[in-house]
């Protein structure tokens, strides 16, 4: 529905435009930009939510606890490599990206190249949720997560794949149960938060603190984050590119309906944001972003501190060269708060934060490298 | 070249005030959706507004940027006819700028004006204050028909007793807003009208400052089509004119808000509004509490009740669990 209106309203601004440039004298053009546009409209209107499918490979729910729900992806091969994956994903937008479509999946490509895969989701948070801490996502969730999958697998420890906020999450986890992690893999993870000059953090008071934002005013004031809010805050991090400009090449994909579907499946993953439980929010904000407290060993998840020398175990940390979001200079400065003789290896790619899940260059190189990187430490 | 100066001279006011009604247009739309957060229940209903909300923003780039194209358009003319763009570009970028403080000027004004600023405000909140106004009035109303029929005698009576006793001696005394019955909600009122006074200087402030990045970010797509020109590649597609208009200006957008300066501004406006909501959530349960319905504060007390209440539960089948495995 929306895309109608933008296609009128497209058709509404740009009309003068076609015609100030002379391009009604020619008529070839205009009568395919017209097409396009007509039968752009015949699939819109075909279409409805439900065709905006995501999350195509098969899983089942394997443990529940509150709104956070475990599932396991039916394995493809015949045997799996015995050290499971657990995907760790952010708490802003929805985990389905990992396995956004056909042909787009970092999941379905480490299957077939042979992993065990979990994945976390963790649900939308409702008033009811306000009060939970980053203690009960990573010393309880998570960690029973890690429990459920050690007594399936018969494994006394698995393999953590972070992915963003997620990438955080796993470094405190692993920090705080070295016992229970095998290997851990941190995609485009954010590590150190003071980076004046990538306006995410500056505008999260990396440099300011409350002055630019504060923390306790906003969750006292809305309890939790409003997933709305976060959404236009990534946006106006490129508000033209982001908000503008890439509906304008809406109308040359319209007439192909996979390509649209591609197009609708990306947005529809935008904006599907869950709102952000307070008081995990109050704390991630205050001492990641603004007090930058993980690399100063002095984040505490309940009475315990985060340490990165704890993380003894194999660490791939692979990033994205042109990221928006997670400055490459954020997750690179894990490097310098590990143990001596780390096995620690780091990997880029030439894309932006999104690029590392959808793009299919990345998607044909990336799962390869994780799991050639595994294969060698099980 | 007639007709270029004409049209040139014809686009100085719409395009500028169009500029500004984006930019307001924005922040309204950021507004709504700031108090429409709490109320997204489901992810649908998520994914239906906000591009609601930004259908809405773009119609409005949308006409500053055929405006812009426009201009443009122009200019390009006369850079090529007698190599005096520049001077055309500057003028014209001096003109809106003029434009942008005059509207400036005429916010701050309206700020000095704490008389105009309380009947603004009270017109804002009087849709939340009919809520309970008719609400009252109603309840009251019957008590006019009192059983002797006629009403009027009663209330000169009571005018005369308010008057000769109460009005002139004690009633002024009690009708400061520290005193009195309605000491906490007078107080809750001035206090959300001294946060609106507050917000609404910090909103200008910072519509000013995006208004100011727009413009240095339209100069910077300008001096980027010059100096496209002057490598012979003049831009002459919409497509091509925007995408470099779309760059150009996040750029400058992005810089801007990485500068502590302005990102104080912003946090000053953001933190403002955040307070500013405190306030009226204070008021209206101050209001929900009158009528004895359960306000945010309560509900959240239960919500707190039963997730300190859940982890004990789930502690507790943990070390249930654990027991039963291992009995001894």
């Amino acid at each position: 529905m929306f895309l109608l209106f933008f296609i009128v309203h497209w058709l509404k601004i740009m009309l003068p435009f076609l015609a100030q440039m002379g391009l009604e004298e020619n008529l070839h053009e205009t009568l395919s930009f017209t097409e396009k546009i007509l039968s752009g409209l015949e699939h819109l209107q075909g279409l409805n939510e439900e065709d905006i499918q995501v999350g195509f490979t098969p899983k089942e729910a394997v443990y529940q606890e509150d709104k956070m729900v475990l599932y396991r992806f039916q394995p493809v091969v015949e045997s799996p490599l015995p050290i499971p994956v657990l995907i760790v994903y952010a708490l802003v937008n929805r985990p389905y990206m990992v396995d956004l479509q056909e042909g787009r999946s970092l999941v379905a490509n480490l299957l077939k190249l042979g992993l065990d895969v979990y994945l976390i989701d963790w649900g939308y948070p409702s008033r009811g949720d306000r009060w939970l801490t980053l203690e009960d996502y990573l010393s309880g969730y998570l960690n029973t997560c890690v429990d459920v999958i050690c007594q399936r697998s018969q494994q006394e420890k698995i393999t953590l794949l972070g992915v963003c906020q997620g990438g955080t999450f796993s470094l405190c986890y692993a920090s705080l149960f070295p016992e229970k992690v095998k290997n851990l893999v941190v995609m485009v993870a954010p590590v150190d938060f003071e980076q004046p000059s990538t306006l995410l953090n500056a505008r999260g008071g990396c440099t300011l603190g409350a002055e630019a934002v504060d923390i306790d005013l906003m969750v006292d004031a809305m309890g939790n984050i409003p997933g709305d809010y976060l959404n236009l805050e990534f946006l106006m991090l490129k508000p033209l590119q982001l908000g503008y400009q890439k509906y304008l090449d809406v109308p040359d994909i319209m007439e192909d309906e996979a390509k649209l579907l591609n197009f609708l499946r990306m947005e529809k993953w935008i904006f599907d944001s869950p709102d952000q439980a307070g008081e995990t929010y109050r704390q991630f904000l205050k001492d990641f972003y603004q007090q930058n407290k993980l690399i100063k060993g002095e984040v505490m998840i309940g009475d315990r501190r985060v340490d990165l020398h704890n993380l003894t175990m194999p660490i791939l940390n692979l990033y994205a060269e042109k990221d928006h979001l997670v400055a490459p200079a954020s997750s690179l400065a894990l490097g310098d708060y590990l143990p001596e003789n780390s096995d620690y290896t780091v990997q880029s790619f030439p894309v932006g934060h999104i690029g590392m899940y959808v793009s299919g260059k990345v998607q044909r190189d990336l799962p390869p490298a994780i799991v050639h990187w595994l294969q060698e430490r099980q | 070249m007639e007709s270029t100066s004409k049209t040139w001279t014809e686009l100085m006011t719409p395009f500028s005030q169009f500029w500004l009604e984006s930019s307001s247009q924005a922040w309204k739309n950021w507004f709504d959706l700031m108090a429409q957060g709490g109320a997204m229940a489901s992810p649908n209903q998520t994914f239906e507004s906000l591009p609601q909300q930004f259908q809405q923003s773009q119609q409005f780039y949308g006409e500053m940027l055929k405006l812009s194209f426009q201009a443009w358009q122009s200019i390009w003319p006369k850079l090529t006819a007698n190599g005096s763009g520049q001077a055309d570009l500057q003028g014209y970028l001096e003109q809106l700028q003029t434009q942008i403080q005059q509207y400036a000027s005429g916010t701050q004004t309206l700020q000095g004006d704490l008389d105009g600023l309380w009947q603004y405000y009270l017109k804002e909140v009087q849709k939340f204050s009919q809520l309970w106004l008719s609400t009252w009035q109603s309840s009251i109303a019957p008590l006019g028909k009192l059983p002797t029929g006629d009403v009027y005698a009663w209330l000169d009576l009571n005018n005369l007793y308010g008057d000769a006793l109460y009005s002139k001696n004690l009633g002024s005394f009690m009708r400061s807003p520290l005193l009195g019955p309605s000491r906490e909600m007078n107080g809750k009122l001035l206090g959300a009208f001294d946060d609106w006074v507050k917000l609404s200087q910090a909103m200008a402030d910072y519509q000013l400052l995006e208004a100011d990045i727009q413009y240095r970010g339209f100069a910077a797509l300008m001096e980027d089509l010059l100096a496209q020109a002057k490598e012979d590649k003049p831009v002459k597609t919409w497509k091509e004119f925007q995408q470099r208009w779309a760059i150009a200006a996040d750029q400058v957008f992005e810089a801007a808000f990485c500068e502590e300066k302005n990102l104080k501004i912003r946090g000053k406006f953001i933190n403002a509004l955040n307070r500013y909501r405190i306030q009226q959530q204070s008021i209206l349960e101050a209001w929900l509490k009158t009528f004895n319905l359960p306000t945010r504060s309560e509900v959240d007390e239960i919500h707190q009740t039963i997730y300190q209440l859940r982890k004990e539960v789930k502690s507790l089948k943990k070390r249930l669990g654990e027991t039963e495995t291992n009995p001894g």
